[in-house]
């Protein structure tokens, strides 16, 4: 409790000490609307990871290690000089984003995904400008990582952006269709007469299609972002990370192929129970740990083997 | 003393008058050219917006080049240079600005098109539903024929609303990708000119 009180003083106090200057009236005005949001944001993302969403649990960690990467450096964060250009600079980013932030939301009232996507964009736009006003604008060369995990941590739905930059970037339905050629091989190899039609896998007595949900996307997505977490919190080095991220997206993508096989012979075979069962949360979730575990001891023995060079 | 002097007025004045000249052309042909594609404005309209901000995008990279001309041909006059700056700076926070807008543009003009794919398809369905319905054409169309037309229909629907949210995010991307760096460009000029100011 004493702990608390004394906490509750210093934070009265640097509140005190901040709107002395116009500079810090201008941080604090940032800081009020960063924390109405974030206090609204991390609702969600409780609330989806409670609903058992690996992306809001994900969101919270990058939120969280951000924040800790931020704490170890206080002490060089305080001794930084901001020239007077990045201060304005800042002041303009901030106070354009307090505008911007109530116009945002009454032009998209509508609809609540661009809603939520321009105030995350807006919220991360203030940050920037406090962060530029604090520590100038070296800051964002210095600190990448900080950055990058605050962006994934604040972006509403990261999944389905990702999932719209890579149809725009890719043909359509590649992933699908290679999904459907891999599985249909798969399926020969078990001695199944299997035939893959553009996304249609077709069997002697009825056909699957490969739409996105079967496609292992958004799995080798959650791998990449689980593995980059998971290298930051083991204190990899950036290229053991990157081969980390290469593993998770490999063996991601690779065990799709056993499940839509499963899946396909549980479509035409088994029955409309056992799709059902494979197809949804269950059958999701028994492969989910699968891929988890043999994730788990293939990243374990990858570190192990290679263990970082300690500085002499 | 005229052949000292000739390199000296070539290498400095020379080079800065150039700036000033190719810069202030690159900023009047920048205005032109957005005054044509402006005029008539109606900023409440969707399709105007929409293309209004794709071709700031494409040409913005004309108006960072004059921009920069200009900064580098008025290097001495530090008034100006801190205007030029403060103005490059608001600049690149309006780009960024605007790119939020193209944001919530694409998205709603994504949505437009969808409804109207899939009003067009419900009506389809509807006119297969009364032509099975017809006893004139009972003995024509069979069942099996009516369930494919229905079939082709959904597909169809389907690959078209697709492609028009696969193509509106493009367009977005592109235009919010230009917005974007050329507002930092902005934002890198304008610090450049008030570091320069301060010598």
């Amino acid at each position: 409790m004493n702990q608390i009180k004394k906490l509750e003083q210093a934070a009265q106090a640097q509140i005190r000490q901040e709107a002395t200057t116009l500079h810090g009236r201008i941080v604090l005005c940032g800081l009020l609307v960063v924390f109405c949001y974030s206090v609204f944001w991390l609702g969600v993302l409780l609330l989806r990871s409670v609903h058992g969403s690996s992306s809001g649990f994900l969101q919270v960690a990058a939120l969280v290690l951000a924040l800790q990467l931020l704490w170890n450096q206080r002490q060089r964060l305080k001794q930084i000089s901001v020239p007077s250009e990045d201060r304005l600079l800042g002041h303009l980013l901030i106070l354009s984003g307090v505008v911007l932030l109530p116009v945002c939301l009454i032009a998209t009232w509508s609809e609540p995904f661009t809603r939520s996507l321009i105030a995350a964009i807006v919220c991360v736009w203030i940050l920037a400008g406090i962060a530029c006003s604090r520590w100038g604008a070296s800051f964002f060369s210095t600190y990448p990582l900080c950055i990058f995990l605050l962006c994934i941590g604040l972006l509403p739905k990261p999944a389905e952006i990702s999932r719209g930059i890579w149809q725009a970037l890719t043909p359509p339905e590649f992933l699908e269709r290679f999904m459907t050629w891999s599985g249909s091989v798969a399926l020969h190899a078990i001695g199944q007469p299997a035939i893959a039609e553009g996304i249609y896998i077709s069997l002697p007595n009825g056909a699957v299609k490969v739409g996105w949900g079967c496609n292992g996307f958004d799995m080798a997505a959650t791998m990449a972002v689980a593995s980059f977490v998971l290298g930051l919190f083991l204190k990899q080095s950036r290229p053991k990370i990157i081969f980390l991220m290469i593993v998770g997206v490999v063996l991601a993508l690779v065990s799709n192929i056993p499940r839509i096989v499963l899946v396909s012979i549980a479509a035409v075979y088994w029955g409309e129970y056992w799709f059902n069962f494979w197809h949804d949360s269950w059958g999701s979730q028994i492969f989910v740990s699968v891929i988890f575990t043999i994730y788990y001891y293939v990243v374990m023995g990858l570190i192990k083997r290679r263990p970082q060079k300690q500085p002499s | 003393m005229a052949s000292v002097s000739a390199p000296n007025f070539l290498g400095s004045y020379s080079a800065k008058s150039l700036c000033r000249i190719v810069g202030f052309t690159c900023l009047a042909g920048f205005v032109i050219d957005m005054v044509a594609i402006g005029l008539p404005p109606s900023p409440l309209e969707l399709q105007w917006r929409i293309n209004f901000f794709q071709q700031l995008g494409e040409r913005s990279i004309i108006l960072l080049f004059g921009a920069a001309l200009v900064l580098y041909g008025n290097v001495e006059n530090r008034r100006l240079i801190q205007q030029i700056a403060l103005a490059c700076l608001v600049v690149g926070i309006l780009f960024h600005i605007s790119s939020i807008l193209v944001i919530r543009d694409s998205t709603v003009i994504r949505q437009q098109a969808i409804e109207t794919i899939s009003k067009q398809a419900t009506q389809l369905q509807t006119q297969i539903e009364q032509s099975q319905n017809n006893p004139a054409n009972a003995t024509k169309v069979t069942p099996e024929q009516v369930q494919q037309a229905s079939k082709r229909v959904t597909t169809q629907a389907q690959t078209l609303q697709d492609n028009a949210r696969t193509g509106v995010f493009k367009a977005g991307l592109s235009s919010i990708g230009n917005l974007v760096v050329v507002g930092l460009g902005f934002i890198g000029l304008g610090r450049f000119g008030l570091r320069l100011r301060k010598g």
